[in-house]
């Protein structure tokens, strides 16, 4: 394909493809020359023993069964955080003693520190609810600041238009608020969903969750099995990637007349 | 016909209307002009419901606003955000399809039902505000310097369409402007606003028709001193 012979929009595509293949590129000759400067599997694996181990997981039926247990834990958590924030901010945006009220248990609740909260969901559930738990009690917090943000900061000009023309209720929630609300959401959606499967796989590993990636890196850190180690985190990464990826392909989908 | 009662607006401690009353006739234009922050569209915003007042505000019931920014949703086409304001009034939807297509058509924007606000220029938006308070079956029209930041072109082009638009919808209309050329072209009626609390300070009659203004230059000079020197007195 000669270069003169593409059109913008293919050659801006190019483009904004070699900006990450360089970051890649650039990480991955991080690894090697560090891998090669401590020549030890078992603090920094090579990049082709690592690779390797990888290959062996990815032919193994039960690394798929971790991968989905994993994943439909941190998608249960989500979804009971998503929930529970969109469902609380609503009225606190629109009742103002109800979000006083919330304010200080969301505040407490953003301030905890992630390890006293999983090690408290331990005590407090089994080892199967504990990542969801904890999923919620970090996420929610995040979830609900950014919808009430999003509802509140829907602008005050075009709500007092809809005022004066006595557009029904209905009508202002799904053309008006709605759509004012998406881009914020999906911004936060993006950011905490990648963050809820490493919550999860953190709680997992606490909990010693069965099925799951969290315990599966654990084991290999107990055999001090490095290379195993990083392709399991290499996997988490691509998860998080790919979830983050679909909601991007998500919000450009609900959001189009961003790009009419 | 709107009549303001005897309306008191206050902003905290601030008394900006205290007692203040203002008419306007049927199929009548008054416009509203005054010294920045002597309270203009804080007036409007009270005859709209969008600021609490006492006294009484009679044939405010239905308001149409076209406001001082266009104000379109960004994610609704031009129709979408005419609909946004008036579907809601129709059983039949087509209905109210097809009055907001003859609307944006009345102001020369035939074709652009589905471009979004984005896309659009400043004029053609304030077209489609324009179009909206109009589609919008109210008997009062009010609007808040609307043409402003337009070139003289295209604000020139949106005085014709308002007028073409006001002459077949048998509203009485409240403009605020700054302009006075602009209230010489469009106004039966203008009005002086000033002092705290604000009150009338004058009261302009311009009673040639708007069609002959243009061809009487020295009626436009001597009407456009008056309300200048109104102003400044004020």
């Amino acid at each position: 394909m000669k270069i003169n012979k593409l059109t913008q929009n293919q050659k801006t595509a190019i483009v904004s493809l070699l900006y990450p293949l360089f970051s890649l590129a650039l990480i991955f000759a991080l690894w090697a020359i560090t891998a090669a400067y401590y020549d030890s599997d078992l603090l920094i694996p090579s990049i082709g023993t690592t690779f390797e181990k990888l290959g062996e997981l990815l032919v193994q039926k039960q690394t798929y069964v971790d991968v989905a247990c994993t994943l439909l834990r941190a998608l249960r958590g989500f979804v009971l955080s998503f929930a529970i924030a969109l469902a609380l901010s609503v009225p606190a945006a629109f009742f103002k003693p109800f979000a006083r009220i919330l304010a200080p248990i969301v505040a407490v609740m953003r301030s905890t520190p992630t390890m006293s909260v999983i090690l408290l969901c331990l005590l407090w559930t089994n080892t199967q609810v504990a990542p969801v738990f904890v999923t919620v009690l970090i996420i929610f917090p995040l979830l609900y600041t950014a919808f009430y943000t999003a509802i509140t900061g829907v602008d005050k000009k075009l709500t007092d238009m809809a005022r004066v023309y006595r557009v029904p209720f209905m009508t202002r929630l799904l053309k008006l608020y709605v759509p004012s609300m998406l881009p914020t959401v999906f911004s936060a959606v993006r950011s905490t969903l990648s963050l809820t499967v490493k919550l999860t796989i953190a709680a997992e590993v606490l909990a010693q969750t069965r099925n799951s990636i969290g315990v599966d890196m654990q084991l290999a850190n107990l055999y001090l099995e490095t290379p195993v180690l990083i392709a399991w985190t290499l996997i988490a990464i691509v998860l998080g990637a790919v979830l983050e990826l679909i909601v991007y392909a998500l919000g450009k989908l609900c959001m189009r007349w961003k790009n009419a | 016909m709107l009549e303001i009662i005897n309306i008191n607006v206050n902003y905290g401690e601030k008394s900006v209307f205290k007692d203040f009353s203002l008419e306007v006739k049927d199929r009548e234009i008054l416009c509203v002009l005054g010294k920045s922050g002597c309270g203009k569209t804080t007036l409007l915003n009270a005859v709209a419901g969008l600021v609490p007042h006492t006294g009484e505000i009679k044939g405010a019931d239905s308001v149409s606003y076209m406001f001082q920014e266009d104000r379109l949703i960004p994610s609704l086409t031009a129709i979408g955000n005419i609909l946004f304001a008036t579907s809601h009034l129709y059983k039949d939807k087509n209905e109210a399809k097809a009055i907001a297509k003859e609307a944006l058509k009345a102001v020369g924007l035939e074709g652009f039902e589905n471009r979004y606000p984005h896309t659009l220029s400043g004029g053609q938006a304030a077209r489609v505000s324009l179009a909206r308070a109009f589609c919008y079956p109210s008997g009062l029209l009010i609007t808040d310097e609307p043409f402003k930041g337009l070139d003289i072109a295209t604000a020139d082009t949106l005085e014709k369409y308002f007028l073409k638009l006001f002459e077949s919808s048998h509203k009485c209309a409240v403009i605020v402007s700054h302009s006075v050329e602009e209230a010489v072209a469009l106004a039966d009626r203008a009005v002086v606003l000033g002092g705290s609390p604000c009150s009338v300070k004058a009261e302009i009659i311009l009673d040639m028709p708007r069609e002959k203004r243009t061809e009487n230059l020295a009626y436009c000079a001597e009407k456009s001193a008056e309300i200048k020197a109104a102003i400044i007195a004020s």
